[in-house]
């Protein structure tokens, strides 16, 4: 029950009344404390400092904000300073980045190795999975010819599940998704970015390396699927 | 701002304000806080506080001898002798019931200007010093609300909050003593 008028006229009157009371009430009180006072010895000197302090307390404001960008400029733009920014940046990296090399007994992986060689030399890496879903499988792999070279097909399959892993490599930026079965979703797995969509009973995964482009394809869900994506990383027995 | 600092007008201008009004802060404080310690302590702070305010708004003060800067003074003094005394006596204020029938419109409907302007006087003699401080420095001194924040060492959202009470509580003063 808001009215307007009512609330500015208030206000004027509020200004008004406020003026008047503290007129009448300052005289008084200055009639009523004027008396001597009697300060402690140092007082004054105490006060001296106080009326003084504007003329510091700029010039000490000043001194921290030089401080402060003497620091910021040590750790950003000197040698010692990025070798600091670096190691902070690399503790907040992912402890499993599917781009770098991560190379294993190759006893534990004959499969990979006999399939590393028979891919053409071009392939000195491709993408294994570590996963709980996965570690107890023999994938099926076939590694097929087409015009663009060769893609390597990883199935691993239980009477339960299905994870299939796709792998090739297109001609320079000729990367490409196909939205013909629905849109992508960008998500993030291990600090890269990639995109997932839902068709049907499939979940599908998306992502590339710049060299490798990686398709994972499984009927268990979103998030399964994005956890076995994390887990992706290049083999090679040549370290 | 440098020139503000360095300017000798500022300088003298806070000492001028400083010998002038020294005695009867000092007293006043001396009667609220009963203690000479604590009585120095609270016109230190007073004038750190016109310190901050002149740092951030220097036009506020326009005249060293007026007796709005004098009232600023002594609004400030009375805050902080008000906390410093709340704080040593651990003493709890009520808070102002913020919920009251809003038909103070139709009260300041029924009354003449000097009528309604008398009533609110009245209201505002009764409203806690709390509470009283924030109007006076915002409607008397044309303090914005971080200023008020400023001089008063609290937070603006403190400051909005206790000038929003007082308006209500001045409203619902207003009924009453209509109705009285």
């Amino acid at each position: 029950m808001k009215n307007k008028y009512n609330d500015e006229l208030f206000d004027v009157l509020l200004k008004q009344a406020i003026e008047e009371q503290v007129v009448v009430e300052d005289d008084a009180l200055v009639q009523q404390y004027s008396q001597d006072a009697e300060f402690s010895s140092g007082f004054e000197t105490r006060m001296q400092k106080v009326l003084k302090k504007p003329r510091k307390l700029p010039f000490r404001k000043i001194i921290a904000v030089a401080l402060i960008a003497a620091v910021l400029f040590a750790l950003l733009a000197t040698p010692v300073g990025a070798g600091i920014t670096d190691w902070v940046t690399s503790l907040f990296q992912p402890r499993t980045n599917p781009m770098q090399m991560d190379v294993r007994s190759l006893e534990a992986y004959p499969e990979y190795v006999s399939l590393y060689n028979s891919l053409d030399p071009e392939w000195d890496y491709f993408y294994i999975p570590n996963h709980k879903y996965t570690a107890d499988l023999t994938p099926d792999i076939d590694v097929i010819q087409n015009d663009g070279g060769s893609i390597i097909m990883l199935k691993f399959t239980t009477v339960d599940y299905h994870i299939y892993i796709d792998q090739y490599r297109p001609p320079a930026g000729d990367f490409y998704m196909d939205s013909e079965f629905g849109d992508f979703e960008e998500v993030q797995v291990n600090g890269h970015t990639a995109f997932v969509r839902r068709t049907g009973g499939d979940s599908t995964l998306h992502w590339e390396d710049g060299t490798t482009s990686v398709w994972v394809y499984t009927n268990l869900s979103l998030e399964i699927l994005i956890d076995i994506a994390s887990t992706l990383y290049a083999f090679s027995p040549n370290g | 701002m440098l020139y503000v600092l360095e300017s000798d007008d500022y300088g003298e201008g806070l000492t001028y304000l400083y010998k002038e009004h020294r005695k009867t802060l000092f007293n006043y404080s001396l009667g609220i806080l009963g203690s000479p310690s604590d009585a120095e302590d609270c016109v230190a702070d007073t004038f750190e506080a016109v310190h901050r305010l002149l740092l951030k708004s220097p036009s506020k003060i326009d005249s060293w001898e007026s007796k709005r800067t004098r009232n600023l003074l002594i609004t400030i003094a009375r805050n902080r002798a008000r906390s410093m005394l709340r704080r040593k006596n651990n003493i709890d204020f009520v808070a102002l019931s913020e919920s009251f029938s809003d038909d103070y419109n139709a009260v300041l409907s029924s009354l003449s200007i000097q009528q309604a302007k008398g009533l609110l006087g009245d209201a505002i003699q009764e409203l806690d010093e709390k509470y009283k401080t924030p109007l006076v420095l915002r409607y008397y001194h044309d303090l914005s609300v971080s200023e008020i924040a400023q001089v008063l060492d609290i937070s603006e959202n403190n400051v909005s909050a206790r000038l929003h009470r007082a308006r209500t509580a001045l409203k619902k003063g207003l009924v009453d003593c209509h109705e009285e």
